[in-house]
């Protein structure tokens, strides 16, 4: 019983009503641009199934404040941080500062929230709004990646319709980011809009990222900022603890809402396209910097925060990447952290020169040409990196690593004395063409 | 006892004990090479003059050896090199600016205290002050003074900011190229000095110019932050043709400057 079945009907996956959509997204391998499935939303259609906006001013903003506590949102780019702690260290700041909603989705795989913007502009704005209403700010911005077009469509048709409406609000900008991995890195944006360089940098107190004497940031993730959208509009009462996911198959992505009680299992059988007609050996979990997780361990678990956590893992940027049964695990995961490495912001050692040691021995690995002393190096290194860099970057390539020796010992087992496991070479993961 | 510890041990026996032949070894070497030279200038009047050459000689292979590898030890590419381990790199070029400095001063005290050369203790350590050919032997000292000032500010290296010492240490390419003129003024009497001076230069010049052109992290970062975001309006998304201020996609007037 190893293989796929009749695939579920597409559709309502768990107990759990739409917050979003009511059909999933389908997206090509690379880029965000042709994007099928869901229909935009324009600010007429927003209106009409979601009703005017409250103010979230003064006391309008303490209730929402109140909700969000209420249902416990935490941030949907990865860091899942509780939002509404977030929003009041920078209440304490004072007013005047900016609120940035990130849709520069820097994982590869990663397509939610463009889907959202693209489709859901309206549900983002009316959260940026209201959270600067909130926290009394008086910029919002619109974070995206330079290549991400359509979503750049939408969104400024989108500021367009509600200007065109009248609409009484504070200004938002729409800035695009370098197309690189890091540009969605929120001290990296905080520094952009203090003039400096799309960088991250080291921050002493991650309460208080922005510089003295520049304004307050509060940078919120694009889900993020729909899920306040909804809790917003609808009251923390109706709000539903789903969570959008995207799904890799070898020829095109599926972004879709689940419910908290739908295990990767089902949304693999419902949004995954196996290659064979099997189930996968393992799926990664979270993002390109999240973790490894075997089939039999994971197929069970919840696509839910806190089951997820419980599992040991985290649903991070909600990447769900299955790796089919035919293809090696660990020449993917050396290709991702080649990736990753090229990826670094040059700026700190363990990132520039140790990571990139990590990439070369992870790659003897995979080609099977890995010593026991490059063994050992690799684990000294791995262990002399993690958790010195001025961002989680290093952190996250090398989490997936560790997992990937964990789930594919075996194969490391194998890859030995020039042998490696006879896989057909394919590409599992899309990567940006320009990775070097 | 482990077998793998216990191969360990013997590793590290047949390293130690490989030390001390190599040390043994090599002393034996010098102690002969030094009677070689001994018995052939004893009694020599020359005996002081070629010494001093031979200290001369030494010290300026010590020194570009010194500089080749203080080159290594700042090249782009140090991470990527494996062997020599880092630690080995400094040790080496530390250990390789001693003897440069002890053969310098054998060179000198040779020289200033030989009454024939016409260099004298003046000479030795005063610009212009020597009666023999008094440029090369003024551009060896001038040499000797930076030398100096770029080791002592490394060895000051840890204490002081390295913004401090670090552009203070590249006096060390002036050290090399007066010692150099020094060598190539005073020091040719055979064909073959004149090969070993344009051999280690252009050795020298190579590495040199393959580490000042080679891109470094920081050119990378420069240009990671050189990619700036900009700011984007409708006009740039939906450009209304024929209109004056329509700005397209990736023009530098439309983008605007992010920041105060």
């Amino acid at each position: 019983m190893n293989d796929v079945l009749a695939a579920h009907p597409v559709g309502r996956l768990g107990g759990t009503s739409w917050m979003f959509f009511s059909a999933p997204a389908v997206l090509p391998r690379h880029g965000t641009e042709s994007l099928t499935g869901i229909l935009r939303q324009d600010l007429l259609a927003h209106r009409q199934a979601y009703g005017p906006r409250p103010s979230c001013a003064g006391i309008g903003g303490e209730r929402l404040l109140a909700d969000l506590e209420a249902v416990a949102l935490t941030g949907r780019g990865g860091g899942h941080f509780p939002t509404a702690a977030k929003w009041r260290s920078l209440m304490q700041a004072g007013a005047g500062g900016t609120v940035v909603a990130n849709g520069a989705e820097g994982e590869p795989g990663s397509a939610k929230d463009a889907v959202l913007l693209q489709t859901r502009p309206h549900l983002v704005l009316d959260a940026l709004v209201c959270a600067m209403e909130t926290v009394g700010a008086t910029e919002g911005v619109l974070w995206i990646h330079e290549g991400a077009w359509a979503t750049a469509r939408s969104v400024t048709l989108a500021l367009s319709e509600r200007a065109a409406a009248g609409l009484e609000e504070p200004p938002v900008r729409v800035i695009l980011a370098p197309d690189r991995y890091l540009s969605g890195e929120g001290t990296g944006i905080i520094r952009t809009l203090e003039g400096g360089p799309t960088l991250p940098r080291f921050v002493t107190n991650p309460a208080r990222p922005w510089s003295d004497g520049h304004r307050p940031v509060l940078v919120n993730n694009v889900e993020t900022m729909a899920r306040i959208g909804l809790v917003a509009l609808r009251g923390g009462e109706a709000y539903q603890q789903t969570s959008l996911v995207t799904v890799i198959s070898a020829t095109h992505r599926v972004v879709a809402e689940v419910g908290p009680d739908v295990s990767v299992e089902q949304a693999v059988v419902a949004f995954w396209t196996s290659p064979d007609g099997k189930y996968p050996q393992a799926v990664l979990v979270g993002g390109y910097g999240g973790s490894w997780a075997a089939w039999d361990g994971v197929r069970s678990v919840s696509i839910d925060v806190a089951a997820m956590r419980a599992a040991g893992l985290s649903l991070g940027a909600g990447l769900i990447g299955p790796l089919p049964a035919t293809a090696c695990g660990l020449e993917e995961s050396a290709r991702l952290v080649r990736y990753l490495a090229g990826q670094s912001a040059k700026q700190c050692g363990p990132c520039v020169f140790g990571l990139a040691s990590v990439s070369e021995l992870a790659d003897d690995l995979s080609a099977g040409r890995l010593s026991a002393a490059g063994r050992r190096r690799l684990t000294k290194f791995m262990a002399e990196i993690s958790g010195r860099g001025a961002c989680r970057h290093p952190d996250g390539a090398l989490r997936m690593l560790t997992s990937a020796l964990e789930v594919f010992a075996p194969d490391v087992a194998h890859h030995r004395r020039g042998r490696t496991c006879d896989a057909p070479a394919f590409d599992v993961m899309p990567l940006p063409e320009v990775a070097a | 006892m482990s077998r793998e510890s216990a191969t360990v041990d013997i590793k590290a026996l047949g390293i130690r004990s490989g030390l001390v032949m190599l040390v043994t070894g090599s002393a034996v070497v010098t102690s002969w090479l030094i009677g070689l030279a001994v018995s052939a200038v004893v009694g020599d009047r020359m005996a002081p003059w070629i010494l001093g050459r031979a200290a001369g000689i030494t010290s300026y292979l010590l020194l570009v050896g010194l500089v080749l590898f203080g080159l290594v030890l700042s090249h782009p590419h140090r991470a990527r090199w494996r062997r020599p381990s880092v630690a080995t790199r400094i040790r080496t070029h530390v250990s390789l600016s001693v003897f440069t400095l002890v053969f310098t001063v054998l060179h000198i005290v040779v020289l200033a205290t030989d009454k024939y050369a016409g260099v004298g203790w003046w000479g030795s350590f005063v610009p212009m002050g020597s009666t023999y050919r008094p440029l090369p032997v003024t551009l060896g000292v001038i040499g000797l003074y930076s030398g100096l000032l770029a080791g002592i500010t490394a060895a000051l290296a840890g204490r002081i900011a390295r913004r401090v010492w670090w552009p203070i240490h590249k006096i060390a390419i002036i050290s090399l190229l007066l010692v150099w003129l020094h060598g190539v003024l005073a020091g040719i009497d055979t064909p073959a000095m004149l090969s070993l001076y344009v051999v280690t230069g252009v050795a020298v010049l190579v590495l040199a110019v393959s580490r000042y052109t080679t891109s470094s992290v920081r050119d990378e970062v420069a240009e990671l932050a050189g990619r700036r975001a900009t700011e984007i309006t409708p006009a740039d998304v939906f450009p209304v043709p024929g209109r004056a201020d329509v700005r397209r996609r990736g023009e530098k007037s439309a983008r605007g400057r992010i920041g105060r």
